[in-house]
């Protein structure tokens, strides 16, 4: 293989047709001196030979012939060498120098000098990994085994995205066993019911997870308070999810002090008393009346029997999974829990009454208000909230979410305008992600962002044994 | 007097036994040696001079007409080879050259490749070189630098050529042989004995031998003897001998020659022949056993095709001689270096 040229941080290779065995993503390093200049594969196209268009021409045409060839200085195989010679184009990731991955240098191997040999997976590892004590094996890069730190996800804004059946709820999995091994408390909003079976394995056994899971079903075992929830809570609910009128929700206000002072404390019944009782014009009566009675409908809210949230969370001391089972509840009522339960872990994060968390939401645009994105990424990171976002329409994720997220697991994409949404990620190149996300297959994915010391790394995404929920019921029962 | 064995045309390997033996010893010769890359392929061309179209305009001419319905089919096999200059040096030259033949029997095709040949020849291996090609001992009295950059080519090509010619008319029987050129005989690169020799083999075996050049000036003829002109409708050949005889001095004709236009908005050709049979029933024969492209026979096409020399072929063996050592370079061409960055063209 020889450096044919080199263009900002894109470079070229030539390579014989049996010389290359790469793939995309394998780094492979120039070695000159005392430098060794860091590429990464993107592509391997056929090289621009010249009189190549005429020869192919020439080998077509003469296919029905099937010519007997007397070649005794085998010019022929020689061609066949050189017709399949290979374009290898790659990205410079950096020089390392003194053992050391620098990326301000301005350095070139020479062309004919140089060396190119492979890169080893644990020399990745070494300029990949981070300070971190608590591994997680995500899978297999370059013969080798590839590893993240669970630190790698603290406080950062982690997004997993790729086409449906990819792999992405797998590697979700795995993260958040993970983190919940290590004592990282992980709560999961579930809307295809996938995470409910953590705690079984393939054989029917307990899984190491087990007595870290609980499935929170709203409506179920999570139902909560009117009280718990909050006048403010209460208030987004009906504005942002059930769009009450401001009249109605300055009456609201008011109804929610009258019911408070007269009865000692809030109740929906109460609430819905209020409304039926009190002086108010009639339009602004059936708007809240309506409201209430659908919050009623959707049984979340038991003002009788409650469940704690805090108390619920606190009571596992070492790491925990909490799934809210947003599968088997409407549209509204997902949207209720949600906005419950970010407005109730902001005030107990605020409070100090609870450690700070990873929040996993699997197509959050299905249930989180657009005004939470900016939250999401600014005041809840703040506070302790460290979101995981898993999705399948990269577009549903604001642009500026992409911009900032400091981890990006990216699987298969074959859509053009869906590569070029991600490829506004500011962590990445966009010719990487279009080059390799393209052609990532099933249960492979790319890893960007602070987590690889932003050295992007293909991994195939380890198996794991858990209990697989949620995947596609089909008409005919055969999945390929 | 060195004696080369006649090969038993078996195959093609054994005849060109002799060569590959010397032109292997010839390629060891130059190990470290460095040699300017070509960078332009030089193929072999007829070259006649202009004054026969004046000739031409003084003779009257009488076509005749083919008859394609009678003809009977019969086998076609054309040859053609090429030649290309691989690289150059101070005391010589890298050659390579490579034959094609193409079989056409009734709808089946076929063809044999023989080559590349690649070969180093200097102004002391020159004869010998030659003469292994050829199977016979050639004298060469002086050969000179110049003779050395701008005939040998000519020459290797000519004499592959022709030994591919020989082992067709030995090979095939009661065959219509296509070959490419003429059947003129004189200089080194066509020796008269042997295509007198390729031309009497022919007879006896019931061949019939068509040469067909692409580049005569009777092409050029072709522009003023048109099918109105001559009030008759392709296919039909115009008789030419009489004229090339007399103006052609200083090689041998072997055979008739003609004008050849046989297929309407096809171009005109000529047709050198050395039959046993009458030209036309042959042409005849040709028609209805070959397919034409532009008036010329497909299957020369192929031969052709098949042998000549493109930029791959060029850097494949350019790769074989690296590989047996020797240091290629790419000289510094005058022109580009006075007037790059004036037009801004690349090196030629």
């Amino acid at each position: 293989m020889k450096i044919l040229s080199k263009n900002g941080d894109r470079i070229e290779f030539l390579a014989a047709p049996g010389e290359d065995g790469l793939r995309r993503g394998d780094y492979v390093m120039v070695l000159d001196g005392g430098r060794r200049l860091l590429v990464q594969i993107l592509d391997v196209n056929y090289a621009e030979l010249p009189g190549i268009l005429e020869d192919t021409l020439r080998e077509l045409a003469s296919e029905p012939l099937a010519p007997k060839i007397f070649d005794p200085y085998d010019v022929g195989s020689i061609l066949t060498e050189l017709k399949d010679s290979r374009l290898i184009v790659g990205k410079v990731r950096g020089v390392i120098e003194d053992g050391s991955l620098r990326n301000d240098l301005l350095w070139l191997p020479s062309r004919l000098e140089s060396r190119i040999e492979r890169a080893s997976p644990e020399l990745i590892m070494e300029f990949s990994s981070s300070a971190g004590r608590r591994p997680i094996i995500i899978g297999e890069s370059m013969d080798g085994i590839i590893s993240i730190n669970a630190e790698d996800l603290d406080g950062r804004l982690t997004i997993i995205t790729g086409k449906k059946e990819t792999g992405k709820s797998h590697l979700a999995k795995i993260l958040i066993t993970s983190l919940a091994e290590y004592g990282a408390k992980v709560i999961v909003l579930d809307i295809n019911g996938e995470y409910i079976g953590l705690s079984m394995r393939v054989d029917g056994a307990l899984s190491d997870v087990a007595d870290k899971h609980i499935v929170l079903a709203p409506g179920e075992n999570f139902r909560v308070s009117v009280e718990d929830a909050g006048l403010t809570t209460l208030l987004d609910i009906l504005r942002y999810i059930l769009n009450t009128p401001a009249t109605s929700l300055r009456e609201f206000i008011r109804l929610w002090g009258l019911v408070k002072r007269i009865n000692g404390r809030v109740t929906l019944r109460g609430l819905i008393d209020a409304v039926g009782r009190a002086q108010l014009h009639e339009s602004v009566r059936d708007a809240l009346m309506n409201r209430l009675l659908s919050l009623e409908a959707t049984r979340f809210f038991d003002d009788e029997d409650p469940m704690k949230l805090d108390s619920t969370i606190n009571s596992v001391k070492e790491g925990g999974i909490f799934v809210i089972d947003l599968s088997k509840i409407s549209s509204h009522g997902r949207r209720i829990v949600v906005e419950y339960l970010l407005s109730k872990l902001s005030t107990l994060l605020r409070d100090g009454l609870m450690d700070p968390l990873f929040l996993l939401a699997e197509e959050a645009h299905l249930y989180l208000r657009e005004t939470y994105w900016d939250d999401l990424i600014t005041r809840m990171r703040h506070i302790g909230i460290f979101p995981i976002l898993v999705t399948n329409q990269p577009d549903t994720i604001p642009e500026t979410i992409y911009r900032q997220a400091d981890n990006i697991f990216l699987f298969n994409f074959t859509n053009e305008s869906d590569l070029n949404y991600i490829s506004k990620t500011a962590r990445i190149d966009s010719d990487t992600v279009k080059l390799i996300a393209k052609a990532l297959p099933p249960r492979h994915c790319l890893m960007i962002g602070k987590m690889v010391n932003d050295l992007p790394i293909v991994v195939k995404v380890r198996e794991m044994p858990l209990k697989m929920l949620g995947e596609t019921k089909l008409v005919f029962g055969l999945k390929s | 007097m060195t004696q080369y064995q006649q090969p038993q045309l078996n195959g093609l390997e054994s005849l060109f036994k002799a060569f590959l033996e010397k032109s292997g010893r010839s390629l060891s010769s130059i190990e470290g040696v460095k040699l300017g890359v070509e960078t332009s392929q030089v193929f072999v061309q007829d070259d006649w001079p202009l004054q026969l179209v004046e000739r031409l305009l003084r003779e009257g001419v009488e076509p005749i007409k083919i008859s394609v319905e009678d003809a009977v089919s019969r086998r076609v096999v054309a040859i053609d080879t090429s030649s290309i200059r691989v690289a150059v040096g101070s005391r010589g030259v890298v050659i390579a050259v490579r034959g094609a033949l193409v079989v056409r029997e009734r709808s089946r095709i076929w063809a044999e490749v023989a080559g590349p040949f690649i070969v180093y020849v200097d102004c002391n291996g020159i004869g010998g070189l030659l003469s292994s090609m050829l199977g016979e001992e050639i004298r060469l009295d002086y050969w000179g630098d110049y003779q050395l950059y701008n005939s040998v080519q000519k020459v290797l090509a000519g004499i592959l050529e022709k030994r591919l010619q020989e082992y067709a008319v030995k090979r095939f029987k009661d065959t219509i042989l296509l070959f490419d050129g003429s059947l003129s005989a004189g200089p080194l690169d066509n020796p008269t004995w042997l295509v007198s020799r390729i031309i009497d083999g022919a007879r006896p075996r019931g061949n019939d031998i068509l040469a067909f050049s692409k580049t005569s000036v009777l092409r050029l003829w072709g522009e003023f003897l048109t099918s109105l002109k001559l009030d008759v409708e392709p296919p039909y050949i115009v008789e030419m001998t009489w004229a090339i005889r007399e103006l052609e001095m200083r090689v041998k004709v072997l055979g008739e020659t003609y004008l050849a236009r046989l297929s309407a908005g096809g171009e005109g050709f000529r047709v050198d022949a050395a039959t046993r049979r009458g030209v036309g029933e042959v042409l005849g024969s040709l028609l209805k056993s070959d397919s034409l492209i532009y008036g010329y026979p497909e299957t020369l096409i192929l031969a052709h095709d098949l042998c000549t020399f493109n930029k791959m072929d060029l850097i494949a063996m350019q790769s074989i001689l690296r590989r047996r050592g020797v240091k290629l370079f790419k000289p510094t061409s005058i022109r580009w270096l006075l007037f790059r960055p004036i037009d801004g063209g690349e090196q030629a």
